[in-house]
């Protein structure tokens, strides 16, 4: 496995002002991308999954801390810096029905990205042979060249947004729910072309996620977040067979698992997600933890090493995991 | 007819008209359910299981909706010969329904103690101040407090509105719930609180219900038995057991192994290869056999009729007709 990080984010902090103080949506983030690797971003809706992926690449600007990419740090690149920084990081977004332009034909839907640069702008056979290459490379058949979004289900529509993405040759790309708008068996046949094209074009990937069954598929590390903060983050086999922290134990064993005669020990959580506007002090999970105690409610937890890579941010957690 | 069977579908068969031409939403569709069962309905986006729901309900919009032909029997009396008159009393009050966004199901400008009582007031002959204690306790009943009886939708979460539109279906005793993705639109832990919600309920008032979703993981959960929806009819039909310990038709194998497992480890998923028909297409033989790996010259020509393969085990596929 090559080590070497192409992403690193330290400290990221992004309040929104609403009505009623400010909203937490990303609270002081730390994480990394190794080359070549998936993070998974897992948590429910509000937690700011999409939010710390907007951040990274400055669709949203973030108020503290930095983001690395290849060691410089994004959040302070000027407007030339910019505009190479976004060929090499891409993003995929959710829905395929709302992002895309109904009225750009795929054509140029795939070779828009491709017009901020100059051998391309200059060059409409060149530019026509890419977009050809990259449609065939998503699986997308050549006679849809000249079709229009609505033409298109949703499967081949997300095949369009990965193609465009992929149209600039980015080293990094961030999917954000790639596929759960997606029927199952269409789910799939994505889910088996991003990880094809992963392995061809050495691509890193974020893959922000609710579905926890897709996301241990592709993923190589997995980041659970929970109101803004990281709550775990760790190897995808260790979350899965030993998880730390009690919420994701809870998001582990509130999945419907499609077998029968499975016993399972599940832990269904009391209440709701609490608000992220201005929230407490002290671990944010303590409020719907079966484990809590006093101390939960007062000391806000640090996400720290518990040994073999694997970090927790519970004060109940012992520094050696147990085995 | 036999009576132990609450709900009998068949040869049910419905067709929109669109622009495009004729779709035929439901093909022959035959179904059954009986006393204090659940059956679970599963299929892709446009299999049919919504229009089926709809049908049962009379709430096909006619025109463009047609209902062709079939039979619906619901306790021996054919719903669709029955008049208007008689139907408004059965709808919501044997038969209620549940349905997929709580966000849109309820009024914003009511108050929820109010659409409880809506439903109460207009299947019972009491006055208001009794169907007010009714709602309240019928708030209790499905975990909300009932000093928040007199708020309104939006100022309860996701998971907290659709246990008050669960309230509503349960307000008059109905004998049978139409549930239509009622967790598609929550998270998984909430998700996990509304389906053991509703599993409890449902044994304490032996209501039968139709549970309408995409994920196989949901059914293993509450159901007891499953019919697999594939292009508008039924292609498999089994207790819960049968069909996840031996799926037999090619689409429903070919669904189970879309799913990521959490349980193993595999490189890639296996797909089923192409897209699900459009609604317009015509197929002649087997609606499946464009995409079935094991198409036989027959199944592009005849359809195949239903084999059992045991006793409340069918499936309709030349495969198994000579087994």
């Amino acid at each position: 496995m090559n080590t070497e990080k192409i992403l690193e984010v330290k400290n990221l902090k992004k309040y929104f002002k609403v009505k009623n103080g400010m909203l937490h949506a990303v609270d002081d983030l730390s994480f990394y991308i190794n080359k070549g690797e998936t993070l998974g971003l897992v948590g429910e809706s509000g937690c700011g999954k999409s939010t710390t992926g907007r951040t990274l690449i400055r669709l949203i600007e973030a108020d503290e801390g930095e983001v690395l990419f290849h060691n410089k740090d994004v959040l302070k690149f000027n407007k030339p810096e910019m505009k190479e920084f976004r060929q090499q990081a891409q993003m995929v977004f959710q829905d395929p029905y709302s992002s895309l332009n109904p009225r750009l034909s795929i054509f140029e839907l795939i070779s828009e990205p491709l017009m901020n640069s100059n051998q391309y702008r200059k060059d409409k056979v060149k530019t026509n042979a890419r977009v050809k290459k990259l449609m065939e490379v998503v699986g997308l058949s050549e006679r849809l060249i000249n079709s229009y979004p609505h033409e298109l289900d949703g499967g081949r529509r997300q095949r369009v947004g990965i193609a465009r993405a992929l149209s600039p040759n980015p080293e990094f790309v961030i999917l954000d729910e790639p596929v759960s708008a997606l029927d199952v068996c269409i789910q799939a046949q994505i889910i088996n072309l991003l990880k094809r094209l992963q392995k061809e074009l050495e691509l890193s990937f974020l893959f922000i996620s609710h579905d926890l069954s897709v996301v241990k598929h592709i993923s190589d590390r997995i980041a659970v977040m929970y109101l803004g903060k990281m709550v775990e983050l760790s190897d995808y086999n260790a979350i899965f067979a030993d998880p730390l922290h009690p919420y994701t134990q809870a998001l582990l064993s509130a999945i419907p698992i499609p077998k029968v005669n499975v016993e399972r020990n599940r832990t269904i959580l009391v209440g709701d997600v609490p608000s992220p506007v201005n929230p407490p002090e002290g671990c944010r999970f303590a409020g719907r933890c079966i484990h809590a105690q006093e101390k939960c409610h007062q000391e806000t937890p640090e996400l720290r090493e518990v040994g073999g890579n694997r970090f927790v941010a519970c004060h109940l957690v012992n520094n050696e995991p147990s085995e | 007819m036999e009576n132990n069977k609450l709900l009998q579908i068949m040869d049910l068969c419905v067709t929109y008209k669109t622009q495009e031409g004729l779709v035929h939403a439901v093909n022959n569709l035959n179904l059954e359910i009986s006393d204090k069962e659940t059956l679970g309905f599963v299929g892709e986006t446009g299999a049919g299981k919504t229009t089926t729901a709809m049908a049962i309900m009379r709430l096909i919009p006619c025109p463009p909706g047609k209902i062709e032909k079939g039979k619906i029997f619901f306790e021996g009396e054919d719903l669709l010969k029955i008049s208007d008159r008689k139907m408004r009393k059965i709808q919501g009050k044997d038969i209620s329904m549940i349905f997929q966004d709580p966000m849109t199901s309820l009024n914003p400008v009511m108050r929820i103690s109010e659409q409880i009582m809506e439903m109460i007031l207009l299947h019972k002959k009491i006055n208001k101040k009794e169907a007010y204690a009714e709602a309240c306790k019928l708030l209790e009943l499905v975990g909300i407090k009932k000093e928040r009886a007199d708020d309104y939708p939006h100022q309860f979460s996701g998971g907290m509105k659709q246990r008050v539109v669960i309230a509503i279906s349960l307000a008059c005793s109905p004998k049978l719930i139409i549930a239509d993705e009622p967790t598609t639109a929550l998270d998984v832990t909430i998700q996990a609180q509304v389906l053991s919600l509703m599993k409890d309920l449902k044994d304490e008032f032996g209501t039968s219900m139709i549970l309408i979703t995409h994920d196989l993981g949901v059914v293993a959960e509450i159901c007891d038995k499953v019919a697999i929806m594939y292009a508008g009819s039924v292609v498999e039909y089994a207790s819960k057991e049968k069909l996840y310990l031996n799926p037999s038709h090619p689409y429903t194998k070919g669904l189970f192994n879309s799913i990521p497992k959490l349980d193993t480890d595999e490189e890639f998923l296996e797909e089923i290869d192409g897209l699900p028909p459009e609604p317009t297409d015509v197929i002649s033989g087997c609606a499946f056999n464009p995409r079935c790996p094991y198409c036989m010259e027959r199944c592009e020509k005849e359809k195949p009729g239903i084999t059992y393969l045991d006793k409340e085990h069918y499936v309709c596929c030349f495969l198994y007709e000579n087994k």
